[in-house]
């Protein structure tokens, strides 16, 4: 994993390449001409991570109105800005952001002081157990029925192992009928696109890693699907798929990406 | 406050889910550009919300509210170019009304008010947002860099 942070703003950061492409201010320069290149590589990215991203809404409304969590753990959460969980989660619910990069979670103190029952802590997402054991967690976790735990717009920065990893201890440490809802991008690493777009994600700092639905099944084992399955995001917000049928070649499973909510299914 | 206009309130209230649907295909294009942060499923009610201000104001023609409101509109997600193509919308519509109609002065310039409103209020709230978020980052990174 890089050493390097987001607060270093002589090299670009996926992170703040991330925010520029979804018409985030919080980039440089130096953000914006990468965006720009990986713009080019891949024009549809923006459309992307839009649908993804549109998915935190949904995700707060699901998991906190219908099935009545009380309590949201989201890991690698970037910027809480406007359109993130706590936004549309049911009065009352706890929403603990975290994310591995400083100026994610100086940020989101910032803009989060006031809002009660958000909390935003530095953390890295590969190692749930760790974080989810200290005491400053524990303390707001405390007493909350039933919690649910979100790995959205990650999976691309994560190998098999810690992926694995994530899935083990978080089976273990949660309770029966708790939910980890999880975004799972597919792609096409093999192909010369895909290939010069993972260079400069490396070139960044943040190498990425691609899987189709098969692996990830495996590597969440033994959580399952719930009963709503592996969504595509065309299926989740019931739009045609914005690519055009070229662009789709990048994608093995001829979906950009799917949504789930892994259960424990006892 | 100017005077209101009822029977152009009427044809609006009349005609709600229509317009609603006439602003839900106007900004489809621009569902998927920068800076729009609203999912598909929610747009359509808050078109319809769009829709219920355009009837307020023509009842209760009060452009500093409507400037207000256009602030808003920054914080629940919407786009630049969504707010152009629901102001141009909701303008096309009201002169396929008017027309039809021996409008009065006020009338004609009634739509033209409110999504000028509209639009100022828009972007004096992304100017303010803009202003705000510059500021959260600059101080963020200062705080991460002296930890
Ligand atoms: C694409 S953004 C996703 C943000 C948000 N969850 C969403 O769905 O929009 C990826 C975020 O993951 C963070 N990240 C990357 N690797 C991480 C790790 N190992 N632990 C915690 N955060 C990580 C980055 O800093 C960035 O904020």
């Amino acid at each position: 994993m890089p050493t390097r942070t987001i607060v270093d703003a002589t090299i670009p950061s996926a992170g703040r390449v991330y925010d520029y492409l979804l018409g985030g201010h919080h980039n440089f320069e130096i953000d914006r001409r990468a965006a720009d290149r990986v713009r080019t590589l891949i024009p549809f990215l923006p459309k992307l991570m839009r649908l993804f991203r549109w998915c935190l809404q949904d995700l707060a409304y699901e998991l906190t109105y219908v099935r009545g969590y009380d309590a949201i753990v989201d890991f690698a959460s970037g910027l809480p800005t406007s359109d993130h969980l706590h936004s549309a989660v049911a009065p009352g619910t706890t929403v603990i952001y975290s994310d591995r990069d400083p100026v994610s979670v100086e940020y989101g103190l910032e803009i989060l002081e006031n809002t009660p029952n958000v909390h935003y802590f530095q953390a890295d997402c590969r190692y749930p157990l760790e974080y989810l054991s200290r005491p400053e967690v524990q303390s707001i976790l405390n007493g909350k029925r039933k919690i649910a735990y979100v790995y959205w717009g990650i999976s691309m920065y994560l190998t098999d192992a810690e992926i694995k990893n994530i899935s083990k201890e978080l089976y273990d440490y949660a309770d029966d009928d708790a939910c980890m809802a999880f975004y799972l991008q597919p792609y096409d690493p093999e192909s010369a696109v895909g290939q010069q777009v993972m260079e400069l994600y490396s070139k960044m700092g943040d190498p990425l890693q691609f899987r189709n639905l098969p692996s990830f099944k495996e590597l969440f084992k033994p959580w399952v699907a719930d009963n709503l399955g592996y969504r595509t995001m065309e299926e989740w917000h019931g739009v045609e798929s914005p690519l055009a049928p070229e662009e789709m070649h990048f994608f093995p499973d001829k979906t950009v990406g799917y949504g789930v909510y892994l259960v424990k299914g006892k | 406050m100017s005077p209101q206009h009822s029977k152009l309130a009427e044809v609006v209230a009349e005609n709600q889910s229509k317009i609603a649907d006439n602003l839900f295909a106007a900004v489809q294009p621009s569902l998927y550009t920068n800076k729009m942060h609203v999912a598909p499923r929610r747009l359509k009610q808050l078109l319809e919300e769009e829709v219920n201000a355009l009837h307020t104001y023509l009842l209760q023609p009060d452009t500093a509210k409507v400037v207000e409101h256009g602030r808003q509109l920054v914080e629940s997600g919407f786009g630049h170019q969504t707010m152009i193509n629901l102001t141009v919308t909701l303008r096309s519509v009201g002169w396929q009304w008017l027309s039809q109609q021996n409008p009065t002065a006020s009338e004609v310039m009634a739509i033209e008010t409110y999504t000028s409103a509209l639009m100022e209020g828009y972007l004096t709230g992304f100017e303010a947002l803009l202003q705000r978020e510059q500021q959260l980052t600059h101080e963020a990174y200062r705080r991460a860099q002296d930890r």
